[in-house]
C-alpha cells in the first residue's frame, strides 16, 4: 500500500474543493411561493442558514437581497431588503453562502450611509478596505477592562451627577419633545470641541429624512461632521432596514473600538427599532407576547448593547460607548421596552416633560437618573465638586414641595432651598453649548461654596457667564490647569472663589433698596 | 440528520486503510463537504483520521523546528518515535520551519505532542520562577 499521509490527503481534498467550487454546476434553487409586506416565503433551499443572505431574481432580472429569518420544515421566511414589489411568486432564489456584512473603516467618516453601507449623501461611492459582519459576538470577559476613562458630554448636569465613561451604555429616556436627541447631539459636539478624537456614529432609526438633513447641516456648521458617521433609515424604508440599522452602526463603531480608537454610538431610537422588529416578527407569524412583541425582544437589544465595551490593554484599549434612546408614552418608564433597556444598560438619564416646560433644560430628573459605572470614570476635578450636588438637588426638590404650604421656614431649610434654586438655574444649559472641564468646575465650585448666594436666582446664568469670561480673559493659566481634570489645589480653588465673589458683587441684590 | 465528525473520520480512515487514497475517493469527500457546507470541519476531520491511522500503525509526525532538520536529526526523531510507538508500521515525518519555537524540535502526532523546543523550556522556567516552586 502506498504511504498514508494526512498532509497530502488534506491538500488533495482542499484542491478538489477548490476545483468543485469553480466548476459550473447544478445549484440549489428555491422558489418564492408568496410575497407581501416585505416578507417572502420560499420553498426549497433546505440548506439555508439562519440570517443567511438570499438572492431573489426580480421580475426585471435584478437581484434583490433578502435574509432568512424563519427556517421552517418545508419553507423559509425571508425579509426583503430591497423593493418587494419587484419580487413575484415563482421567482428563483439562490443561497449566497454569506451573512450580511457592512463596509467599515475611516473612509466612512463624514458620510451618511444606509444600513448596507450605501451612501445616501450624494458624495460618491465609498471605498473601504474592510467589511464587518452586521451581527458579531460581543467581547468576552477577558477581552474587557473596567470603564475608567471619562466621556464628557459637556452638559454640566450629566458630567457632574450622572458621569458617563468610555465603554459604558447609558440610556437616554423620556417622552417625545423632552430633549433626548439634543443631549446626544451635544455629546457629539463636545467630542469635537474638546478634541477628544472620539468618532461619533449616529444611527437614525426611522427618523424623518428632513430631520437627518437638518442634523447633518448643523453638525457641519459646528465642525462635528468631520468625526461623525450617520447611519440613516427613514419611516419609508422597509422594516428590515430599520431592524438592521443599529447592528450595522454598531459594526461600524466596532471597527474603531477594535483598532485602538474610541467611538460613541447613538441609537435614535430603540423604541422604533423594537416596533420594526415586532412588525417583522408578526408578519413572519411568530407568536406574539406582551404588547405583541415577540419573545426574543429582550435579546434583540441585549445582544446589540453588549457589543459596546471598553477593551483590555492587550486588545488595544479601544472603546465603544453607547447612548441608546428610548421614547416613553406619558412618562411610563415601566412599559415593556423601557424596562428591558433599563435593565440592559449601565444607567439612565430620565428626562421629564414637566421640567422641560418649566424651562429646566436639559430636563433631567435627578431622582430617576443614575450612572452605575461612570463614577470611576469621572474626572477628579468634577468629582471634587459634583459629589454633593445630586443629594443637594434631591433635598431641595423635596423641601421645595413642602415649602409651598408654609412661608415660615427655619434658616437652614431656607438656605437649602435657595442653594437648590441657584443650582437648578446654574445647571440649565442651551443647546450646542457644551462646557469644558474648567467651565463646569469653576461654575459648580463657586455656587456650592456660596459665592453666588447673594445673586438673585434669575441672574445666576449672567453671573456664571461673567465668571467664565473673567477667568478666560484674565486667568488663562488657571483654566488650562483645571482643564487637565486633576483635582485643583487649594490655591487654585481660592483663586476661583475670589474671582467668583468679585463677579457676584456686581449682581448682588441691593438689600437696602429692597427694604425701602 | 448531520453525520458526526467522528463517524465521517472513521469512514475515511477505514476506507483509505483498506484500499488506499484514490482520486475518486478524494473528490467524493470534497463534494460531500461542499454539499453539506462542512468545509470548515475539514481540519478537525483530518485530525481524527490521523488518530485512526495512528491506531492502525500509520503514524504521521509533524516536526516543527526553528532551523532545517538535518538527516541525522531526522534519524534521531524516527528512533524516538519508534520508542514511543513501538507498534508503528509506517512513520512519515513532515518538516515545518517555525522560528517562533526558537530552537529544539516540537513533534505533533495525531492527538499528542512532544515539545522539546526552547520556547517550551523557557516557558517552563518562567512558570517555575514565577510560582517559586523547585525544579525536579
Amino acid at each position: 500500500m502506498a504511504e498514508l499521509s494526512i498532509t497530502e490527503l488534506s491538500a488533495d481534498i482542499r484542491a478538489a474543493i477548490a476545483e468543485l467550487k469553480n466548476r459550473p454546476d447544478i445549484e440549489n434553487v428555491g422558489v418564492v411561493t408568496r410575497v407581501g409586506d416585505g416578507i417572502a416565503w420560499i420553498y426549497g433551499l433546505s440548506q439555508a442558514g439562519y440570517s443567511e443572505m438570499l438572492e431573489i431574481e426580480g421580475d426585471d432580472g435584478q437581484q434583490i437581497t433578502a435574509f432568512a429569518l424563519n427556517l421552517a420544515e418545508d419553507e423559509i421566511g425571508a425579509v426583503i431588503l430591497g423593493d418587494d414589489t419587484k419580487v413575484k411568486a415563482g421567482s428563483n432564489v439562490r443561497l449566497s453562502g454569506k451573512v450580511l456584512e457592512v463596509p467599515v473603516g475611516p473612509e466612512l467618516v463624514g458620510r451618511i450611509v444606509d444600513p448596507l453601507g450605501n451612501p445616501l449623501d450624494g458624495g460618491g461611492p465609498i471605498k473601504t478596505k474592510q467589511s464587518y459582519r452586521v451581527e458579531r459576538p460581543a467581547p468576552g470577559v477577558l477581552e474587557r477592562k473596567h470603564v475608567h476613562e471619562p466621556l464628557m458630554t459637556g452638559l454640566m448636569a450629566i458630567d457632574a451627577m450622572i458621569p458617563i465613561g468610555r465603554g459604558q451604555r447609558e440610556l437616554i429616556i423620556g417622552d417625545r419633545q423632552t430633549g433626548k436627541t439634543a443631549i446626544a447631539i451635544d455629546t457629539m459636539v463636545n467630542q469635537s470641541r474638546q478634541k477628544t478624537g472620539v468618532i461619533n456614529v449616529y444611527v437614525a432609526i426611522g427618523q424623518k429624512l428632513s430631520k437627518i438633513s437638518a442634523l447633518k447641516e448643523r453638525l457641519q456648521r459646528e465642525g462635528v461632521m468631520d468625526q461623525t458617521i450617520i447611519v440613516a433609515t427613514s419611516p419609508a424604508d422597509p422594516a428590515a432596514m430599520l431592524y438592521l440599522a443599529p447592528y450595522a452602526g454598531c459594526a461600524i463603531g466596532e471597527y474603531f473600538r477594535d483598532n485602538k480608537g474610541h467611538a460613541l454610538i447613538i441609537y435614535d431610537d430603540l423604541s422604533k427599532h423594537a416596533v420594526a422588529y415586532r412588525q417583522m416578527s408578526l408578519l413572519l407569524r411568530r407568536p406574539p407576547g406582551r404588547e405583541a412583541y415577540p419573545g426574543d425582544v429582550f435579546y434583540l437589544h441585549s445582544r446589540l448593547l453588549e457589543r459596546s465595551a471598553k477593551l483590555s490593554d492587550a486588545l488595544g484599549a479601544g472603546s465603544l460607548t453607547a447612548l441608546p434612546i428610548i421614547e416613553t408614552q406619558a412618562g411610563e418608564i415601566s412599559a415593556y421596552i423601557p424596562t428591558n433597556v433599563i435593565s440592559i444598560t449601565d444607567g439612565q438619564i430620565f428626562l421629564e416633560t414637566n421640567l422641560f416646560y418649566q424651562g429646566i433644560r436639559p430636563a433631567i430628573s435627578v431622582g430617576l437618573s443614575v450612572s452605575r459605572v461612570g463614577g470611576d470614570a469621572q474626572t477628579k476635578a468634577i468629582k471634587a465638586v459634583g459629589g454633593g450636588i445630586k443629594l443637594g438637588l434631591a433635598q431641595f426638590r423635596e423641601l421645595a414641595a413642602f415649602s409651598q404650604f408654609s412661608t415660615d421656614l427655619d434658616p437652614e431649610t431656607r438656605k437649602t432651598i435657595e442653594r437648590g434654586q441657584r443650582l437648578t438655574e446654574l445647571l440649565k444649559q442651551t443647546q450646542y453649548n457644551p462646557y469644558a472641564v474648567w467651565e463646569m468646575y469653576a461654575s459648580l465650585y463657586a455656587t456650592t461654596n456660596g459665592a453666588f448666594d447673594k445673586v438673585p436666582v434669575e441672574k445666576i446664568k449672567l453671573a456664571q457667564d461673567s465668571l467664565l469670561r473673567e477667568l478666560k480673559a484674565k486667568h488663562a493659566k488657571l483654566t488650562t490647569e483645571i482643564n487637565t481634570g486633576e483635582k485643583p489645589t487649594d490655591a487654585q480653588n481660592e483663586q476661583v472663589l475670589k474671582v467668583a465673589k468679585s463677579v457676584a458683587d456686581t449682581y448682588k441684590v441691593n438689600e437696602k433698596a429692597v427694604k425701602e | 440528520m448531520k453525520t458526526s465528525r467522528l463517524k465521517l473520520a472513521k469512514f475515511i480512515a477505514d476506507k483509505s486503510l483498506k484500499s488506499g487514497i484514490k482520486k475518486d475517493f478524494v473528490q467524493e469527500i470534497a463534494a460531500y463537504l461542499l454539499q453539506n457546507r462542512r468545509v470548515g470541519d475539514l481540519d478537525s476531520i483530518m485530525r481524527d483520521v490521523s488518530a485512526d491511522w495512528a491506531d492502525a500503525g500509520h503514524l504521521e509526525v509533524i516536526a516543527s523546528s526553528a532551523h532545517t532538520i538535518t538527516p541525522a536529526i531526522e534519524k534521531q526523531i524516527k528512533t524516538k518515535v519508534n520508542q514511543l510507538y513501538p507498534k508503528t508500521k509506517q512513520t512519515i515525518i513532515t518538516k515545518i520551519l517555525d522560528p517562533e519555537i526558537l530552537g529544539g524540535v516540537r513533534l505533533n502526532f495525531a492527538n499528542q505532542q512532544l515539545d522539546l523546543s526552547f520556547k517550551a523550556k523557557i516557558n517552563k522556567f518562567k512558570q517555575l520562577t514565577m510560582t517559586g516552586k523547585e525544579y525536579n
